[in-house]
């Protein structure tokens, strides 16, 4: 388990002419989608089912096996949604895609548009995502006038619309329905589940929703088969992933590696190691800010895969890995990403329009010197009255985050309790 | 069978049917599962997150306003679980909320006080420094908006945008700084926005007429009907100290539902805000003088007695009860034999939708059922009027308020010679100066009877405060005159006339004040009575 042998998603994002239609036809774009096209829809859906493929944007959900939830007899028009509003903090990898390849994304939300028999594709993109917003937005008007999207689809007789739309800057956004309700023109809440996309999703009809990795993927799985993609990785957690690398790193960005490559063997080989040689890894977030941070003893051995990292408390979700080295202040660290969930708490349920807030200020306090001991207990009791208690899971990502950095580093926050302040104030990051 | 499902809550079974949901069945047990977002008349939005329960082969609690009864579930509304997952709700919805209860409005019928006190911790661990908010913010003609108050349950936006479907409200910002206010530019102004301060579960949004008035706690609620138009929803009346302080909506399905419009939840004022009749007033020519009412009544029976046939003309308010149209009809058959009797159409804007009808007075159906149909197009009430400017009528009884307009009571002055005015009414009005007789009558909220509402449902009037002035109402007078005619006509109430008209009046079916309890009967045969 580690470095693929080849790129896959990354095989072309290093040229800069892979925005342009012609360069990306040159080196195969579209090719798979026209074998596709002549391919039984529900063969796709199999083959994708068959590759074990687990959706990349933070649940893990088996991909194939959310695609048999759409309808095969109904009268509605089935849409596919790609949540393209990543907005995790420490994840940066749809972006990527987006930019640098943006005829890839394409390619794979067509054919799974087609394995699906949907009939329109909404892009639902994060607002501060200009860059990629443009160069997708280009790449459909290419793709438009080579007729890979609109009526009849390279003859194949299957009509789709490709319609790609802004986010106004809401984390909450990137949650499924809330993506809904905010394509809708409506504020951006989650709905009650059920009914779920599937059956009730963009403006009640059919939908389903997938992360732009998720779908960029899917042409290598047509392309190659669905054993080639089960080849790597390990079991239950196959393919290729990209890991989103960030923090006190020498050279921090997008890696493309196996399901299951060991955290170290990203941080020391692909990453050129920590970014100051003498000072040790303190902490790694190994999933993006919603993920429970991890111990530098926990990280020792750490296979970065969605089973193993759940079994340890925390997630995959979104791979976006943030590096913290000994210099970092946990409290002020926890701070940090609390004060996130209180800012993006979209306020529809009482323990997380509350809850995230609390605990934001209750850690706010701490860090800056006026918490006692109780404080500690009152925030955890906290988080516990809004794990579970909310329609959406942002509460469980506020919260357990929070929990985890109490209980794995208490002594710091203890430290800052007894010192009525941060032991690290004024001291340059150089000099700690 | 199939399409009921069989539940047990609380170790009890109950069947509900197919897509009730768990806080529904709950509630059909008379079980008091708490709820601030849930309500029976809005769409279910599941935000409020109080109304957990431990179901069964759940791993976690989950909300019984979204959860829909399953085949044989085994719910719990109450134990450890289920008390810690709300005493953590109550402590988020109160962690920001002011500590202004003593002077709020919604004390005494407050939610968050209720569930505090059944469901809350007693002290708070919220060390923070409060959220503020907006605090007596106008946001309408009617409506006052304190945010620091509200708990976001959303209950008023969703009644502005599936009741009236006007969506004024919304949800602004975001998390713990999220507050309902209106769209920019727009106000909370459509013809039910009262309705929102009744659902809000809180004191976030109170009604300017009421705001600081009295402590709900002092109001006694008593339940009538509304007459500001056919409709006639179900009311309370919120009373205390010989006064009408609130007028609120009371559940009837098939009539106004929960709700009620602006325009009848103010009807109650005039009654203590118009200036009234206080007494008996004769006049000649000079200025008017106070009379008792008996000798009033010796007078007007006496002016009566001498009238011509048929020199007796009767304008009556589509609004009086039932009972006084069936004492009128007594009256014009009896005792002023071949009077002519006029209940002048009372229409303005247009039905809606939801509650509101154009036709303003409150018993059309019932004077109709009474042989006394309203006067569609008004060509009956002109020329009874033109008749009486002309000389043609000896006494003209106008029985209501504002039936005769302002321009036409200056051409009747000219007439006054020999025709004599009778007004009983309420309140003063121009007519009252033209009369030779005026005569108090008990405003809104002061009588009791019977109105048959478009529907030709027949509702029971409560009385919720005393007559000012000590005014009889108005059956009550007409059998007064019919006594000094020599006609036998004694009854000690309302109650006891309905029960005769119901003898004697065909379409009532024996009907008795009884009978209607507080949701009304629909009358089977008062098809007839629709406008």
């Amino acid at each position: 388990m580690g470095a693929l042998t080849e790129k896959v998603l990354l095989r072309h994002t290093s040229h800069d002419d892979q925005t342009d239609l012609d360069a990306a036809l040159e080196r195969g774009a579209y090719q798979v989608l026209g074998k596709a096209l002549k391919m039984q829809p529900d063969a796709l859906v199999e083959e994708v089912k068959k590759s074990g493929l687990r959706g990349r944007g933070g649940a893990g959900f088996p991909t194939g096996l959310k695609w048999t939830f759409m309808p095969k007899e109904t009268s509605k028009p089935k849409y596919l949604v790609v949540n393209a509003d990543e907005s995790e903090p420490g994840t940066f990898k749809d972006r990527l895609l987006m930019e640098r390849d943006p005829h890839l994304c394409l390619e794979g939300f067509l054919i799974s548009a087609f394995a699906m028999k949907a009939s329109v594709i909404f892009i639902y993109i994060r607002g501060e995502f200009v860059h990629p917003w443009r160069m997708l937005d280009e790449a459909i008007t290419q793709a438009r006038a080579k007729g890979y999207i609109g009526k009849n689809v390279l003859g194949s007789g299957w009509d789709v619309d490709v319609i790609l739309h802004r986010g106004a800057g809401a984390y909450i956004c990137g949650e499924e329905t809330a993506l809904m309700e905010s394509l809708e023109g409506k504020r951006g809440y989650p709905r009650l589940k059920p009914p779920f996309p599937a059956s009730y999703g963009v403006y009640g009809n059919p939908t389903t929703i997938n992360n732009v990795e998720t779908l960029a993927i899917v042409p290598f799985i047509v392309e190659r088969g669905a054993d080639w993609f089960l080849g790597i990785g390990k079991e239950k957690n196959a393919g290729p992933k990209l890991f989103c690398m960030s923090g006190h790193l020498k050279r921090p960005g997008v890696y493309e590696a196996e399901l299951g490559i060991p955290l170290m063997t990203l941080i020391n080989d692909q990453c050129g190691g920590m970014l100051n040689p003498a000072r040790k890894l303190k902490a790694v977030i190994p999933g993006g800010s919603s993920a429970a941070v991890m111990t530098a003893a926990e990280c020792a051995d750490l296979p970065m895969d969605f089973d193993t990292l759940a079994a340890k408390g925390s997630m995959l979700g979104s791979a976006g890995v943030m590096v913290m080295d000994e210099s970092v202040c946990m409290v002020r660290a926890c701070e940090r990403v609390l004060k996130f969930y209180a800012h993006e708490s979209c306020g529809q349920c009482t323990p997380c329009r509350i809850g995230a807030d609390w605990i934001y200020r209750i850690v706010s306090r701490v860090e800056h010197g006026g918490g006692t001991t109780a404080d500690l207990d009152t925030l955890v009791s906290v988080c516990d009255g809004m794990v579970g208690k909310t329609i959406c899971v942002f509460a469980d990502a506020a919260a357990l985050p929070a929990k985890s950095f109490v209980a794995k580093f208490r002594n710091e926050f203890l430290d800052h309790i007894s010192m009525k302040g941060c032991p690290t104030k004024g001291i340059p990051a150089g000099a700690r | 069978m199939a399409d009921t499902i069989k539940l047990t809550i609380d170790g009890k079974e109950v069947e509900v049917p197919k897509g009730t949901t768990v806080l529904q069945a709950a509630d059909r047990m008379g079980l008091d599962v708490p709820r601030y977002c849930y309500h029976d008349g809005l769409t279910i939005a599941g935000n409020c997150r109080i109304c957990l329960v431990d179901i069964e082969k759940m791993p976690k609690l989950v909300t019984s306003c979204t959860t829909q009864a399953a085949e044989g579930m085994v719910v719990r509304t109450s134990g450890a679980k289920v008390e810690d997952g709300r005493k953590a709700v109550m402590e988020f919805l109160l962690a920001n909320h002011p500590l202004d209860c003593p002077i709020c409005d919604q004390a005494g019928e407050c939610r968050l006080q209720q569930y505090s006190f059944e469901h809350g911790r007693g002290g708070t661990r919220f060390a923070e420094e409060k959220i503020k908010g907006f605090k007596a913010q106008s946001i309408g003609p009617h409506i006052e908006l304190d945010t620091e108050r509200c708990i976001v349950c959303t209950r008023c936006v969703r009644f502005c945008d599936e009741v009236t479907k006007t969506g004024e409200l919304g949800v602004f910002q975001r998390g713990a700084y999220s507050y309902i206010d209106v769209f920019p530019g727009t106000e909370l102004g459509n013809a039910y926005s009262g309705n929102t301060v009744d659902i809000c579960p809180v004191g976030a949004l109170t009604l300017k007429e009421f705001r600081f008035r009295k402590r709900v706690w002092e109001l006694k609620d008593v339940p009538s009907t509304c007459g500001a138009c056919a409709r006639g929803c179900n009311v309370n009346l919120g009373t205390a100290d010989e006064q009408i302080w609130r007028m609120t909506p009371r559940q009837n399905m098939d009539v106004n539902k929960w709700w009620m419009c602006d325009e009848g939840r103010l009807s109650y004022q005039p009654t203590h805000e118009r200036p009234r009749l206080r007494e008996a007033l004769a006049r000649w020519d000079g200025p008017p003088m106070a009379m008792s009412y008996p000798k009033a009544l010796d007078f007007l029976a006496g002016r009566i007695a001498a009238a011509g046939p048929g020199g007796v003309g009767v304008i009556a308010s589509g609004s009086l009860t039932l009972e006084d149209f069936y004492m009128l009809r007594r009256f014009a058959s009896e005792a002023a034999k071949g009077a002519r009797v006029v209940v002048p159409e009372n229409r303005r804007g247009e039905d809606d939708a939801i509650l509101i009808r154009a036709d303003k007075n409150a018993n059309s159906a019932g004077a109709a059922l009474m042989g006394m149909p309203v006067d569609a197009g008004g060509h009956a009430h002109e020329a009874l009027l033109r008749d009486s400017v002309a000389g043609k009528v000896d006494v003209l009884l106008v029985l209501g308020d504002d039936l005769v307009s302002e321009g036409r009571v200056a051409q009747l002055a000219p007439a006054r010679g020999r025709l004599f005015i009778c007004k009983i009414g309420a309140f003063e009005s121009p007519l009252t100066a033209a009369a030779g007789l005026a005569l108090p009558a008990p405003a809104y909220g002061e009588f009791e009877g019977t109105w048959v509402n478009f529907q030709g449902r027949a509702q029971w009037v409560r009385r919720g405060i005393t007559p000012r002035h000590a005014a009889p109402e108005t059956w009550r007078l007409l059998a007064e005159l019919m006594v000094r005619a020599g006609i036998a006509a004694h009854f000690a109430s309302a109650a006891e006339v309905l029960s005769e008209a119901g003898q004697r009046v065909e379409a009532l079916h024996g009907l008795t004040a009884r009978a209607l309890g507080t949701q009304g009967v629909e009358l089977a045969t008062a098809g007839a009575g629709k406008p």
